[in-house]
């Protein structure tokens, strides 16, 4: 019984202006969006490796002087993942590089920089598609199941007969879904064979997976929405008033709650930007610069009566003189430094974190953090990014920033070291590591909120439309 | 609420803006009921109508005006700013070289001559000879040089402008395609005349590249043009003046702004217009 009815439900599909919809969508976006991202993605590769050599070639040419605080004296750069032709997410607002300068990490111009006006118009990928496009093909797909057969009165015939509702129901569900997930499956099969064509590597052991976990991940979202549209469809008896109010729900959804969530968190909990803590740090280290100096200046001339000797050999001898005052405000700087980074990282943290579970009121939020986590476009990747530049930046803090030192006595010594070519400072310099990819077990327990929302989501509004269905008088 | 909150809305640059920007509005949702009537006239059921004004909405207003641009960087693709860099730093490099050579050549003719004033013929062995080069030497190597510098400082500059305008008019012309293309739908119109008219669209990207490049063009003038590309050279410090301050941005003015956005206030005239006159043909026809 339950198989005939569903046979019947995947023909009305079939024979249905909405099919074409969905045929037309399918075959035109999934294939042509995927293509056109991964040529993206490959300019982007190239840039990348440009960059990275010639910042080597620059380092290696013209040692940076990192007397200057402010001179980056060394670069993290963001490679570009291959998976973010499915998503591009975060990778375009991302600083390409992080810059180790004495006063701290300074982010590099983001590539949205390049492309401002198609910037004003939206980005088109998979996952935009998915979330938007056929989220409201799912709505439209099922807007009538219940309302369209107690508009035309054929409902009441069908349940005349000794059939159970929840058949009924549950061959609307799958009939309608199976019509829907076909062609949507047959073209991402088609967009990734181009993908493979144009030499995308499909087959790495930890591209697959993502794949794969993305292509489940757009089918529980699709069976949100499908559920949504059957909710609605058995709360209303007119099939037209049940389509406007899925198009309103989906607006509301889609296009108004996600934003409205971190909208929300700016107004609830504003924060300082990155500029005015840079700011900040940058007066704290100069106050405490001429402290320092006025007091080793005074110490240096105690010390030596004011008569100074400098070796030509650059041998330091007032090293013994400076050390204790400079260690005590460097550490002080660090200390001051750590506490604003960390009242900073701790306003940022709790109005994103509120953002995000405000806008996760709606599934497409979900998918998305999902999908962009699973193709490291994401959070995921853009805090393993920041934290491997603040660990490179206190690697380089110990090796390297503390030895110099900024009272004229030891400028006057470094510039003699310097002009000793035995003794170059580049050498001093550690490279920068390579960004850890994060796991996709990892991922995934890092995501399981927004799966679980996205199952809760999908089993409750079947439970609701199951129970209203019940209940429905016909 | 705008007003109360401290938002300048009756000063004379933004209230006519802000005018523009509601009269733009007023004329998108003309468009947009114009679809509205020409589908419900040409479909029987309202319930196919409403889908198939659904479908044509996602093309019009999400998947269109994204595709135009896509579409732009595959019929007109550009280099790419890294590589013009790239190509500008290897000439720099080339011409670096080949100063350089040039100024150990005419060292060599120096230290030749001085060996000869000091009566020791090249090649000779005859244990160690101590020369002074002194800043008489420096000088005349510093005015041999200088042609030579200017000549490799002009050829650089002429080829990085020739790169860059080349650079740039691949992005224009990308620019262009792109922008044209997605004008197929009312809603790119409608973005890039609200754009405009809040001095946040194309019309401000270009005056801010405009200033960034006459600002560079007067730097390079009255300071870079002063520097030399050869390592080895004396610069003279006093020379170069300091580096003037960066200009402030000039605000297009409205009737600017409304010259520059006119084919998209056009456009959205034209949709309206002629979705509005075929909706009236179509129904002037219909069988009822």
């Amino acid at each position: 019984m339950l198989i005939t009815l569903i046979q019947k439900e995947m023909m009305h599909h079939i024979l249905s202006v909405r099919f074409v919809a969905l045929l037309l969508m399918c075959v035109l976006l999934i294939p042509l969006t995927l293509s056109i991202n991964y040529r993206h993605y490959r300019q982007n590769q190239v840039d990348y490796q440009e960059a990275v050599k010639r910042a080597r070639a620059e380092a290696k040419e013209d040692p940076p002087n990192a007397q200057d605080p402010d001179k980056e004296v060394s670069k993290l750069y963001l490679n570009p993942t291959p998976l973010s032709v499915f998503a591009n997410g975060l990778e375009e607002a991302l600083p390409t590089y992080l810059g180790m300068t004495r006063n701290g990490v300074r982010r590099g111009s983001t590539t949205l920089a390049e492309a401002p006006l198609s910037y004003a118009l939206g980005h088109l990928d998979f996952l935009f598609v998915v979330s938007t496009v056929f989220s409201l093909l799912a709505l439209l797909f099922t807007f009538d199941a219940v309302a369209g057969e107690r508009e035309a009165g054929t409902l009441r015939i069908t349940l005349a007969n000794a059939l159970p509702r929840d058949l009924f129901l549950w061959s609307k569900l799958i009939g309608g879904y199976v019509v829907f997930v076909i062609p949507f499956l047959v073209a991402f099969l088609f967009g990734l064979l181009v993908l493979v064509w144009q030499g995308f590597p499909l087959g790495e052991s930890d591209i697959f997976p993502r794949v794969l976990s993305l292509t489940g991940a757009s089918m529980l979202y699709i069976a949100v929405f499908f559920s949504i549209g059957t909710v609605i469809s058995t709360y209303l008896d007119d099939s037209k008033t049940a389509l406007i109010v899925a198009f309103t729900v989906w607006v509301f959804a889609v296009l108004i709650a996600p934003r409205a969530g971190f909208v929300t968190a700016k107004l609830v909990s504003p924060t300082r930007t990155v500029q005015s803590v840079y700011m900040e740090k940058t007066a704290v280290r100069n106050n405490l610069k001429v402290e320092k100096d006025e007091k080793i200046t005074k110490k240096i001339i105690d010390a030596t009566g004011g008569r100074l000797e400098i070796k030509p050999d650059g041998e330091d001898n007032l090293q013994e003189l400076r050390e204790p005052i400079e260690t005590e405000y460097r550490l002080k700087f660090e200390d001051q430094a750590n506490k604003i980074d960390r009242a900073y990282q701790r306003e940022k943290a709790r109005q994103e974190s509120m953002g995000e579970t405000l806008s996760r009121i709606t599934p497409t939020s979900s998918l998305t953090f999902l999908v962009m986590n699973l193709t490291q476009t994401g959070k995921l990747r853009r805090d393993t990014y920041f934290q491997t530049g603040e660990s490179y930046y206190a690697q380089l803090n110990t090796n390297y920033f503390t030895h110099i030192s900024d009272d004229p006595f030891a400028q006057m010594m470094q510039m003699v070291s310097r002009m000793n070519p035995s003794q170059s400072n580049d050498e001093k310099i550690d490279p920068p590591p390579n960004l850890v990819v994060t796991p996709l077990g990892e991922t995934l327990r890092r995501s399981v909120v927004d799966i679980l929302l996205l199952c809760f989501f999908a089993v409750a509004l079947i439970t609701v439309a199951f129970l209203k269905f019940f209940g429905l008088d016909i | 609420m705008l007003v109360s909150q401290g938002f300048p809305l009756a000063e004379s640059d933004i209230f006519p803006r802000v005018l523009c920007l509601v009269l733009a509005s007023l004329l998108y949702i003309a468009v947009f009921f114009a679809i509205g009537a020409m589908i419900s006239i040409y479909f029987d059921s309202s319930k196919t109508a409403l889908i198939v004004a659904f479908t044509i909405w996602v093309f019009v207003v999400l998947i269109l005006p994204r595709v135009g641009f896509l579409a732009a960087q595959i019929v007109a693709p550009t280099s790419t700013a890294q590589s013009v860099y790239r190509e500008k730093t290897a000439r720099r490099s080339e011409l670096r070289a080949g100063l350089e050579a040039e100024r150990g050549k005419i060292m060599g003719e120096v230290i030749t001559e001085m060996m000869r004033k000091s009566n020791i013929t090249p090649g000779e062995k005859p244990g160690t000879s101590v020369f002074t080069i002194g800043p008489e030497h420096i000088e005349r190597m510093d005015e041999k040089m200088a042609p030579l510098e200017e000549e490799a400082r002009l050829k650089y500059r002429d080829l990085a402008a020739r790169l860059d305008r080349r650079y740039q008019r691949e992005r224009k012309h990308q620019d262009t395609i792109g922008v044209n293309f997605s004008r197929i739908t009312p809603t790119a119109s409608f973005i890039f005349l609200a754009t405009d008219a809040t001095q946040t669209g194309q019309a401000k990207k270009n005056t801010y590249f405009q200033t960034g490049t006459r600002y560079y063009e007067t730097l390079d003038a009255e300071i870079f043009s002063k520097m030399s590309e050869d390592p080895g050279a004396h610069v003279h410090k006093e020379e170069i003046p300091d580096p003037m301050p960066p200009p402030s941005l000039a605000e297009p003015t409205l009737a600017e702004t409304l010259q520059h956005a006119a084919l998209d206030v056009l456009l959205l005239c034209f949709f309206a217009i002629v979705l509005t006159t075929v909706a009236f043909l179509k129904f002037f026809r219909m069988d009822i």
